[in-house]
């Protein structure tokens, strides 16, 4: 898998730099779990001190909630819970920074109309210049909000985790599904349309809903009819003539069907023969009898769509039943797992779909049963302490004491304090993670380690720049002395390229911007590489068509032949003239001279494929921060 | 919200999902870099032949390269049977990707002014000259991008003293002359004042198609005319105004269906040679059409009637034409001498490209595939392999980074 830009989805430079990030991050969140634990440690002193001087009483807890949490939340909050953990951890794929976006999230958008396209251009430009912040980010935030649902089981606490991951999957869902796919052609429940984020984002809304949504069978039901209807719609939707699905593959060859060709590709990722041989297997099969195959899915999509519509406890868990087996069937034998291959973000959308009509069906037929006022097991799902004098006291018939009024903190169960800091440990790894990548996004120039692993590091030199002395575009002499006192970026470009070079012209403009004030101590030097266009002319038409005129400090120098050649020899620029309409062949450098005519930095300036917008700009940040450090030494 | 009426509004959303999966259209596709590339063309003097050729990996712009090929001028045959006609070489002018294709123009004095097409990043034409059968080249650009048809460039005089017209794309079309150094050009006239001439006699004139340069000095310029039976060919005096600009272009006999496009438009040693091209599918007429009194007066050629789109051209010294037709991808040949009838060549070898020669000489198929160009020659009724010139093509070269030519 490459970007365009020469750099593979497992570039050592930039993985190397994704792993650091990622250890930096993880050191700071055990520095804020040590915090956390500090905090914890003196509540329980505070809180013992306490207890010893009150004479000692036993703390016992009051029920805040009435009933347990109910099955099918619990159900939702931890497997939701840990599927965004699974999700964090594949997300620290070595090839996530550079691999993800061209390998994932550009093609699943490329079937989807323009519109749809623009948007996830939008987030894919943010990931790609931002490549390692983006992906260490989201392993981060998605971590977080795995452990924020399985550490706040009730209350604020775990609604908000249910929000938070609700709107991250609402993000992911758009710019990195592209909607799910479900405005592209194709789209198929087998595949994983509407989005497998989509079931994330309904599962963290479940979990944020109040606990009175949950009390009656109307939450459960509404869900049923939900998924009644969206298995119905993907019915309709598999069965739609001319889409592919209906045919295997025509005997003789020809082109194969929509899920044949499907399993057919997912057989040749990079996975376990074992898995590979099923897919590969079904592919076959789905060759053979494609039309039965899909006749099969149809029907079963519409039957289990019946079912839930029906809401009926007992026909819907036949529905939850056969969807189940349906789910686990097209999650081995299509989706092949979802995650495997090396950029595979999550398990698709099978699994998630399962836990979520399964909720549905548990919020219907197992209500929470109330429990009586004070109990142990109410405090082990987290309540609020109260102390109760010890039976025959003469406080007994006093009206039980406010934990507010003792202490926000040091009022609270032990347990449930635990788990509200745990809590607020796991929105503090959601934070770790998105505080730099907003940073990140706000700037719209490029990380530097785009173009390091591209062209390598700045070499450090410091020598007497070889002395020049040519004309520029406005028939001025520019020759090094000329150029004292000022930093100088030196390179060599061909006016009649039609590739790197005015990519190059373009990223020096970007540096000029870039400098703001600064550009006024810097001149932007370049010199004539083709020995057949040699003529101002030649540099004129390669300023018009660059907009380089507007560049103050730009000079584009050429001379006769003869001293080109010398200049190019002593700045060690080769430059090979190729046959049958080739290009001009030349290094692409960029040399940094300070103002007292030393050479500092040489950088390569190989700019890479014309749409990698992302490696030109990240050239333009390090050329850009080289010339100020010798503006400003 | 009720439960029951959160359910109804769920079930919509949904409904309305699957319908709009339904009817998505399809993605748009990115353009890529490619470019319209100009025709292939053979443009003969008495120094010998030069052909454009397109080449490489067609279908990837980045890899297809337009080629100029030379074969010296002399008896075709050499006293040979069959007949040998002599070689032909590699001459594309170095130092500019050919990407964008090349152009080609050959002064009645002998100088070949060769323009290249624009490609990727760069958007204006350089050029370059040879008096000396390609042996030594001058270089120079044009401030805009060629227009992508066979005669965007026209040359006349002896060296010393040319005298140049490009027609360049900016401002949906202007004619550039020059009668100096190969990069100092100004506006003759731009594509609004030879509109207006072209209305006054009846043409709605469409885009800009050819320039050229007659034997006497008189620029000229052609566009398609939407309208009327009159060729779209204009004579360009000083200022380039709309006063400027006289209709001079041939009347086609006959029955005439628009649009009039003038497809070539050609000076050679026996006068001014025009393509006319009327009418299109079905309808589609090639008419030939020569002057050998700048332009005062015509010779057209009888109809040649074709399904067939031209898509390369070769005019011989004497003002003869072959064309080269594209009929849903069968190609096929014609030639027309200057005022004589048009005649259909025996069926093509698969692949040709261009078809050099004329009436009274031996004609060759040029048939490029890949980093080979076979030429074959029409001997005896049918054609004959006579050489496979092997061109050194830098696949690669453009547009690959990875510290490559720039």
């Amino acid at each position: 898998m490459n970007m365009g830009h020469g750099l593979s989805s497992n570039d050592p430079t930039v993985t190397a730099a994704f792993r650091t990030a990622l250890v930096h991050q993880f050191l700071v969140i055990l520095f804020l779990a040590a915090v956390l634990a500090i905090v914890w440690n003196s509540i329980r002193t505070v809180r013992y001190r306490r207890m010893v001087l009150a004479g000692g009483t036993e703390p016992v807890s009051a029920a805040p909630w009435p009933y347990p949490e109910p099955a099918a939340r619990r159900l939702l909050r931890i497997s939701f819970g840990l599927l965004w953990i699974l999700d964090g951890l594949l997300q620290t794929q070595s090839s996530m920074p550079l691999g993800l976006t061209s390998g994932v999230i550009t093609p699943s958008a490329s079937s989807s109309p323009s519109w749809v396209q623009h948007v996830v251009a939008s987030g894919v430009t943010i990931w790609n210049d931002h490549p390692v912040s983006a992906a260490a980010a989201t392993v981060w935030i998605q971590l977080g909000i795995g452990l924020f649902l399985l550490m706040a089981p009730r209350g604020r606490w775990s609604r908000a985790a249910g929000l938070v991951g609700a709107g991250w999957g609402l993000v992911v869902w758009v710019f990195g599904e592209g909607f799910g796919g479900v405005f592209g052609q194709g789209s198929s429940w087998l595949f994983g349309s509407p989005g497998a984020v989509l079931f994330y984002v309904a599962a963290g809304g479940l979990i944020a809903l109040a606990d009175q949504a949950w009390e009656t069978p109307r939450l459960g039901r509404a869900v049923s009819r939900i998924t009644g209807v969206f298995f119905i719609g993907m019915g309709i939707l598999e069965a739609w003539p001319g889409r592919g699905f209906w045919s295997g593959t025509p005997a003789g060859g020809g082109t194969q069907g929509t899920l044949t060709a499907m399993a057919t590709q997912m057989s040749q990722q990079s996975q376990p023969s074992v898995t590979s041989s099923w897919v590969r297997a079904f592919g076959s099969f789905d060759g053979d009898h494609g039309w039965a195959v899909n006749f099969v899915v149809v029907v079963l999509l519409l039957g289990i769509g019946a079912c839930f519509l029906t809401a009926r406890p007992r026909v819907v868990r036949v529905g939850v039943v056969a969807g189940g087996v349906l789910c686990l069937a097209a999650w081995v034998l299509v989706q092949d797992f979802g995650f495997l291959g090396g950029v595979g973000t999550d398990p698709n959308s099978m699994i998630p779909m399962a836990l979520v009509f399964t909720s549905g069906y548990l919020a219907m037929v197992k209500l929470p049963v109330r429990l009586p006022a004070t109990t142990p097991a109410a405090a082990a799902d987290g309540a609020p302490e109260v102390a109760v004098p010890p039976p025959g006291s003469p406080g007994q018939s006093a009206p039980r004491p406010d934990p507010a009024r003792r202490g926000r903190l040091t009022g609270l169960q032990p347990s449930y304090l635990l788990r509200s800091l745990a809590a607020i440990g796991a929105l503090g790894v959601v934070l770790v993670g998105a505080a730099p990548m907003a940073l990140a996004a706000t700037n719209s120039t490029a990380d530097p380690i785009l173009n390091e692993a591209v062209n390598g590091t700045p070499n450090y030199v410091d020598s007497p720049a070889p002395p020049f002395s040519l004309t520029d575009q406005n028939g001025a002499t520019v020759s090094l002395a000329s150029l004292a006192g000022h930093t100088v970026a030196l390179t060599f470009l061909d006016p009649t390229c039609t590739s790197d070079c005015p990519l190059i012209a373009q990223e020096l403009r970007v540096t000029d911007q870039l400098l703001g004030a600064d550009a006024a101590h810097v001149e932007l030097v370049a010199v004539v590489n083709n020995p057949l266009y040699t003529s101002p002319a030649a540099t004129a038409a390669f300023d018009r068509q660059e907009g380089m005129g507007h560049v103050p400090n730009w000079h584009f120098v050429t001379g006769p032949l003869a001293q080109l050649h010398q200049v190019w020899n002593t700045y060690g620029v080769e430059t090979q003239v190729t046959p049958a309409g080739g290009m001009i062949a030349h290094s692409d450098l960029v040399y940094v001279i300070d103002g007292r005519g030393h050479l500092r930095v040489v950088l390569t300036s190989d700019p890479g494929s014309q749409g990698d917008s992302a490696l030109h700009s990240s050239f333009a940040a390090i050329l850009t921060s080289q010339l100020q450090r010798l503006v400003h030494p | 919200m009720t439960g029951r009426a959160a359910a109804r509004l769920a079930a919509l959303g949904v409904l309305a999902v699957t319908l709009a999966a339904c009817s998505s259209s399809p993605s748009a596709t990115g353009s890529g870099t490619s470019s319209v590339l100009p025709p292939a063309q053979v443009v003969s003097g008495a120094t010998g032949s030069w052909a454009t050729v397109v080449m490489g990996h067609l279908d990837d712009p980045l890899n297809t390269f337009g080629e100029l090929l030379y074969r010296p001028g002399g008896p075709d045959c050499l006293g040979l049977v069959p007949c040998v006609p002599p070689a032909w070489t590699l001459a594309t002018p170095a130092g500019v990707a050919s990407n964008g294709g090349l152009f080609a123009t050959l002064a009645t004095g002998g100088t070949l002014t060769v323009g290249f097409g624009v490609s990727l990043d760069l958007t204006f034409s350089p050029l370059a000259e040879t008096a000396d059968q390609g042996a030594a080249w001058s270089t120079g650009v044009l401030s805009a991008g060629l227009v992508p048809v066979t005669d965007a460039l026209a040359a006349s005089g002896a060296p010393g003293a040319p005298a140049r017209l490009a027609l360049v794309s900016t401002g949906g079309g202007q004619v550039l002359s020059s009668s100096g150094d190969l990069s100092t050009w100004a506006v003759m006239a731009r594509r609004a004042a030879v509109a207006s001439a072209a209305a006054a006699s009846g043409c709605v004139a469409g885009p800009l198609t050819a320039v050229a340069i007659a034997p006497s000095g008189v620029d000229l310029v052609a566009a398609t005319c939407g309208s009327g039976r009159r060729a779209g060919i204009f004579r360009v005096g000083s200022g380039g105004t709309a006063a400027a600009v006289t209709p001079v272009g041939p009347v086609l006999p006959g029955p005439v269906t628009a649009p009039v496009r003038v497809g070539r438009l050609v000076t050679t040693p026996a006068g001014v040679t025009a393509l006319v091209v009327a009418g299109s599918g079905r309808s589609r007429r090639l008419y030939l059409a020569t002057s050998d009194d700048d332009t005062a007066t015509w010779t057209v050629s009888a109809p040649f009637a074709t399904s067939g789109a031209v898509v390369a051209s070769s005019v011989d010294p004497t003002g003869g034409m072959v064309v080269v037709l594209d009929t849903g991808g069968h190609r096929t040949a014609a030639t027309a001498a200057r005022g004589g009838p048009w005649t259909t060549l025996p069926g093509l070898p698969a692949g040709t490209s261009i078809v050099a020669g004329g009436p009274g000489a031996v004609f060759s198929a040029l048939i490029p595939s890949g980093s080979t160009v076979t030429v074959d020659v029409l001997s005896g009724g049918s054609w004959i392999r006579n050489q496979l010139l092997a061109v050194p093509i830098q696949y690669g070269s453009t547009g690959a980074g990875g510290g490559g030519p720039t």
